[in-house]
């Protein structure tokens, strides 16, 4: 009997791989794939695949990167142009954005890489100007927006994968995994006081500059109508105004309904009678259902079975 | 209620006939109220003092009580005034019914625990109840003790059992021996077997080994010292004769020259065990029982959360001084000058500073050369070559910040404040202090005394900012986040829980070493990242806070094992579990916790903890444990318990207790093997390890100026947190769960009820976790922290199911065609390679066990 180590390396390779339309890629030479009791698989080598990566020579499976060609509308501004922009799916967690540009180097300059958790077009990181105060991405599978510089490049990537696996990792440029990234990654956690200071500062200042810039021009707008004739009401100033918060409003809205309550008749006329005793009895009826579950909980729950 | 000198039925009813004729039960009574008299009467008398009698009329030719009194330990004398009913018990078990009947009363006039399952329900093993159990192996060593006692009187009275003869004896021996120690020494009854009757009956030494149970006054139990009287007085001389060359003449600080007899112990652990020599001396001297022949059960468990094998003490030591050391620095900080706002609260949160931590930090100084050295920084890296540096671990401490008008009102702006308050706190400690410390974003290290404590700056109204929330038509709201969550939980209820079991730890000292076992037990089975540390201290915390039916324990052992049966026992669907820290609630309280936890049970978490601070959230297990782990928990712990005391309870065997704390590991199917080399909490694991690896420091805590250590790096922890962001699958699955969490609708009624189904389930060991669905990742990583050197994978099942081919379905997983339909699946040979390129350094094998993926 194999162990299942062993047999995994006698299968292999047995992942036949196909790619979904739209996303392109040519079959990996090798021989039909088996899956075990399903009776699902036979395949040639004619049919598309994926794009196949590995991580290093000394890797045997291969992942399969799905590729296409990123077209969305949207308008100006977004930072991936449909023709030159490759899509890359399952881009496995040790493959950062060096390694995927150098990947694609091959079909053509490549403008920028651009990693995500998940597709679509969410912020760019335009907030992310600090280095320090951002918070560390995941690194499960991600999605990856290639952009070349010329369109080429997209659709020589989209034939790149009749050339067999590619190495994520090479001799002339291996990709940290393990102890020593770890290790980066510890040594990269440590930060440097000085650069700290000064950005903090920084920042500081320009809220201070916010907040004041704001008051300013709360204080300019106090009473003085817009053109429309409306007056803002704010929480500073002779008259305060109630402060819109959620408590407040429920304390307003309580206060209304104990007023109508006082002001209301009850059991004035015939039909609020009626309603009273039809929700009376709604009620017991409710109520003994409840009592009946509850009963029937604490029997459940009672541990002491004299019979 | 079996054995030779039992207080069997047959003598309850007749103390209850002796009751109605005192007119003290009368008809009218309901079961309930004769049930409370009876222990009211049997709480209040002695009947070893004043014996009572059944006998109506006073015949002079009859004896008299005090005759009885004479010739037997217990009196309770029959109608005919002849036959002492009573006669084969010994006083100590007497003692024992009158113990429990007085403890009962008070659980029943207890109006927080429903007495009637506490009393009436729940059996007392001797081992889950005395503190130290101790089983003399061979009974028939007694026979030579009846010898040395000169019982010659007493073996004929008993018809040669010297079982009988002896006993009262040695446990009236024991209990002076033990006199300010214990509260009580109690014995098994021997049992005597059913032979056939054609055979020969069995010998008085068959009826196998006698246990004895000791139950201690926490105060003294392990005090060093017995003193005696003054040299000069008359008593000395017996005092000499009872402790034999143990004893010796001391002078004492008050001047008087006494008696006393001194035990050897250093450490806290080994005081605790300071019972065991006294029992082991007294069998010796006064009974000839040999030390062998005595196998005594105090300690056995403690080697687990010892640090190394040549460690003398379970580390109680080390916490008092980090605690030490953290009162100081939280004076340093108070008196800090120079900081625009003071500060207003130091609150430490690590459970070293609540003494509950597995393996307290120990001070520790880093070697040079072991590191990669950054002169220019003042820090030190670990360096690849080397084996993994030691894990330092961080001590965690809030620094509440007074409130001001100057705070900005903006989470963002917050979060650069506290940076600045992080670097000048740094700053400032190491110009008026000279602490040597590494500011970063969310916190300062700050190093001191060999420990390295990371000082975190709270502002109290900031979970409430980030808590805000502006609706589009501009109206102020509060909501929860994930993030104010997490940052209450750590500023406002960590604390408190630190400063609470703090207290408790000072009233029952041996709260610390419970906890610490437990959460031993738990990381060793693999367990420790699905249930919070919090949880298992409050856990333990309920042991010592709501005992009944036992007393608070007084030894970790039998803490232990009352965690384990609490944890197999407690029935987590129908119940909350309510912790009264600090009595701060009252019984109103805990029946309105009770109601309003039955109404709204779909919607909370399986695991129910109730506190005073936090009656209706349980915050401790609101993420995890889940149903499944919970219920693999239970299993566990009742297979555990179930072992241990069978261990515990035979004498002859090995006693082996590491058995419960060595993890099945046959149901996982993909074990990763690591390097022990890059394990950095090696040595702490359960069987210490063979070989050991230099990590890079001495224990010292002299250090000045020196280069900051390595902090809180440890390779295994860095690789899990790496394998779980990789297995972690679709983020469109966690989007749809989203609202079901959210709102209480039908859907996450019908999600939490499947959850709830566990406990009915409890078939025992067959399958491992049956429902995984709740689950979105691809597979879960099992680890034990403390110097595990594997860590088991387990499959999602549902995973395999091949699923259409979408977007946001292709995490690791391969396209192919199934019926002519596209379709992905795991891609299970990659990823069980990405194993081991993410772990490079780290993994030594990967071994797959089984093949559930091929479909």
């Amino acid at each position: 009997p194999l162990s299942p180590r062993a047999k995994m390396a006698a299968a292999e390779p047995r992942v036949a791989v196909t790619a979904p339309p739209g996303y392109t890629g040519e079959g990996r030479p090798g021989g039909a794939g088996k899956r075990g009791g399903g009776g699902v698989l036979r395949l040639t080598g004619l049919s598309p695949s994926a794009l196949a990566v590995k991580f290093g020579a000394r890797q045997r499976s291969p992942h399969c990167l799905l590729v296409k060609e990123h077209r969305v509308r949207e308008g100006p501004g977004d930072t991936h142009p449909p023709q030159r922009t490759l899509f890359v799916l399952n881009v496995p967690p040790y493959c950062g954005p060096e390694a995927l540009s150098r990947l694609f180097a091959r079909c053509g300059a490549v403008q920028s890489v651009d990693l995500r958790d998940k597709p679509g077009p969410g912020e760019k990181a335009e907030k992310g100007t600090s280095k320090f105060l951002t918070d560390r991405t995941a690194t499960g599978f991600q999605v990856a927006y290639v952009v070349f510089r010329k369109p080429a490049g997209v659709q020589a990537a989209k034939a790149l994968s009749q050339e067999g696996p590619l190495l994520i990792s090479t001799e002339s440029h291996p990709v940290k995994t393990g102890i020593s990234k770890w290790i980066a990654r510890y040594a990269d956690s440590v930060v440097d006081q000085e650069e700290l200071k000064a950005e903090v500062d920084a920042y500081m200042q320009d809220y201070d500059k916010k907040i004041a810039e704001e008051e300013a021009k709360a204080a300019k707008e106090e009473g003085v109508p817009d053109e429309e004739g409306w007056v803002k009401v704010t929480r500073k100033g002779r008259k305060p105004g109630l402060p819109r918060t959620e408590a407040a409003n429920l304390r307003v809205l309580e206060r209304e309904k104990r007023k109508r309550a006082r002001k209301e008749l009850l059991n004035f006329y015939a039909w609020q009678h009626r309603e009273t005793k039809r929700e009376h009895i709604a009620q017991l009826r409710k109520k003994f259902e409840e009592d009946k579950q509850r009963i029937a909980l604490m029997r459940a729950q009672r541990k002491f079975r004299p019979y | 209620s079996q054995g030779l000198g039992c207080f069997s039925g047959f003598l309850v009813s007749m103390l209850v006939a002796y009751l109605v004729m005192k007119r003290k039960i009368v008809k009218v009574m309901s079961g309930y109220q004769v049930l409370r008299n009876v222990l009211q009467f049997l709480a209040t008398t002695d009947l070893s003092v004043t014996g009572i009698t059944l006998a109506k009329d006073t015949d002079t030719c009859l004896p008299a009580l005090a005759d009885f009194h004479h010739a037997f330990e217990v009196v309770f004398v029959d109608p005919s005034g002849l036959v002492n009913l009573c006669a084969d018990m010994t006083a100590s078990k007497y003692h024992q019914v009158q113990f429990e009947a007085k403890h009962s009363m008070e659980i029943l006039d207890d109006r927080m625990v429903d007495g009637f399952q506490a009393l009436l329900m729940t059996s007392k093993p001797m081992l889950r109840t005395f503190d130290h159990v101790f089983h003399l192996k061979h009974v028939s060593k007694l026979q030579s003790a009846c010898k040395k006692m000169q019982l010659l009187n007493e073996l004929m009275d008993r018809g040669g059992n010297y079982v009988a003869a002896a006993l009262p004896f040695i446990v009236s021996l024991l209990t002076r021996g033990l006199a300010r120690r214990a509260l009580l020494v109690a014995h098994s009854l021997p049992q005597t077997p059913e032979w056939p009757i054609d055979v020969e009956p069995p010998k008085h030494k068959d009826i196998g080994s006698l246990m004895f149970g000791l139950l201690f006054v926490p105060e003294f139990a392990a005090s060093t010292l017995v003193k005696g009287p003054q040299a000069d007085h008359p008593e000395a001389t017996d005092f000499r004769t009872f402790w034999g060359e143990k004893s010796e003449l001391r002078r004492f600080q008050d001047g008087s020259i006494c008696e006393a007899v001194v035990w050897e112990a250093s450490t806290i652990c080994q005081k605790r065990l300071i019972p065991e020599q006294i029992v082991k001396h007294l069998l010796k001297l006064h009974a000839d029982i040999p030390e062998s022949c005595i196998c005594y059960t105090g300690a056995l468990l403690e080697s687990v959360i010892k640090n190394g094998k040549k460690a003398l003490g379970t580390g109680e030591e080390d916490m008092v001084n980090v605690v030490c050391s953290y009162d100081d620095l939280s004076r340093k900080l108070w008196n800090l000058e120079g900081l625009p706002l003071t500060v207003t609260a130091v609150q430490g949160i690590h459970p070293a500073l609540r003494y509950t931590d597995v393996f307290p930090p120990i001070p520790m100084k880093p070697i040079y050369s072991f590191h990669k050295q950054i002169k220019s920084r003042h820090l030190l890296l670990p360096s690849e070559e080397k084996p993994c540096p030691a894990y330092i671990t961080p001590l965690k401490i809030i620094c509440h910040m007074e409130g001001s008008g100057q705070w900005p009102q903006d989470k963002e702006a917050i979060k650069h404040i506290k940076a600045a308050f992080h670097l000048q706190l740094a700053e400032l400690l190491q110009q008026q202090h000279q602490f040597i410390c590494r500011p970063a974003v969310t916190h300062t290290d700050v190093y001191k005394d060999g420990y390295v404590f990371r000082l975190q700056v709270a502002y109290h109204r900031e979970p409430l900012i980030l808590k805000e929330v502006v609706t589009p038509e501009g109206m102020l709201k509060y909501q929860d986040t994930e993030e104010s969550q997490r940052l209450e939980l750590e500023t406002s209820h960590q604390p408190y829980l630190t400063s609470s079991l703090h207290g408790l730890h000072q009233q029952h000292p041996v709260f610390g070493s419970t906890c610490r076992l437990a959460k031993r037990w738990i990381s060793a089975q693999l367990l420790s990242d699905s249930i919070s540390e919090e949880c298992v201290d409050l856990l333990v915390a309920s042991l010592f806070l709501h005992p009944a039916p036992f007393t608070p324990p007084s030894s970790p052992q039998v803490g232990f094992l009352r965690f384990l049966n609490l944890l197999a026992t407690f029935d987590w669907r129908n119940n909350p579990l309510i912790i009264n820290l600090n009595a701060g609630l009252t019984d109103a309280d805990c029946t309105e916790i009770k109601n309003k936890f039955v109404a709204a049970r779909s919607r909370l978490p399986v695991m129910f903890i109730a506190t005073p601070k936090d009656r209706w959230n349980s915050v401790w297990t609101q993420e995890r444990p889940s149903a499944q782990i919970l219920q693999r928990l239970l299993v566990l712990a009742s297979e555990s318990v179930r072992a241990l005391e069978e261990q515990l309870m035979n004498p002859l065997s090995s006693q082996d207790v590491k058995i419960v704390f060595r993890p099945p590991l046959d149901h996982y199917d993909v074990l990763i093997h690591l390097n022990s080399n890059q394990i950095p909490r090696h040595l702490e694991s359960v069987d210490s390890p063979v070989k050991s690896f230099s990590r890079g420091v001495v224990k010292n805590s002299a250090g000045v100026r020196i280069l900051f250590p390595v902090v809180d790096y440890d390779p295994a922890q860095c690789y899990l947190q790496d394998l779980r962001e990789m297995c972690y699958r679709s983020w469109s699955d966690q989007v749809a769960l989203m609202p079901e969490r959210l709102n209480g609708d039908e859907g996450s009624m019908a999600f939490r009820q499947r959850m709830l189904k566990f406990q009915d389930r409890s078939n025992g060991k067959g399958g491992l976790f049956w429902e995984l669905e709740a689950f979105n990742d691809l597979a879960l990583f099992f680890y034990d922290k403390h110097g595990g050197d594997v860590i088991a994978v387990l499959w999602k099942p549902s995973s395999f199911q091949p699923q259409p081919f979408k977007v946001s379905n292709m995490k690791g997983r391969t396209v192919t065609t199934l019926n002519n339909e596209l379709v992905c699946v795991p891609n299970i040979e990659a990823i069980l390679e990405d194993f081991e390129v993410l772990g490079e350094g780290l993994v030594k094998s990967v071994e797959a066990r089984t093949e559930k993926w091929t479909i």
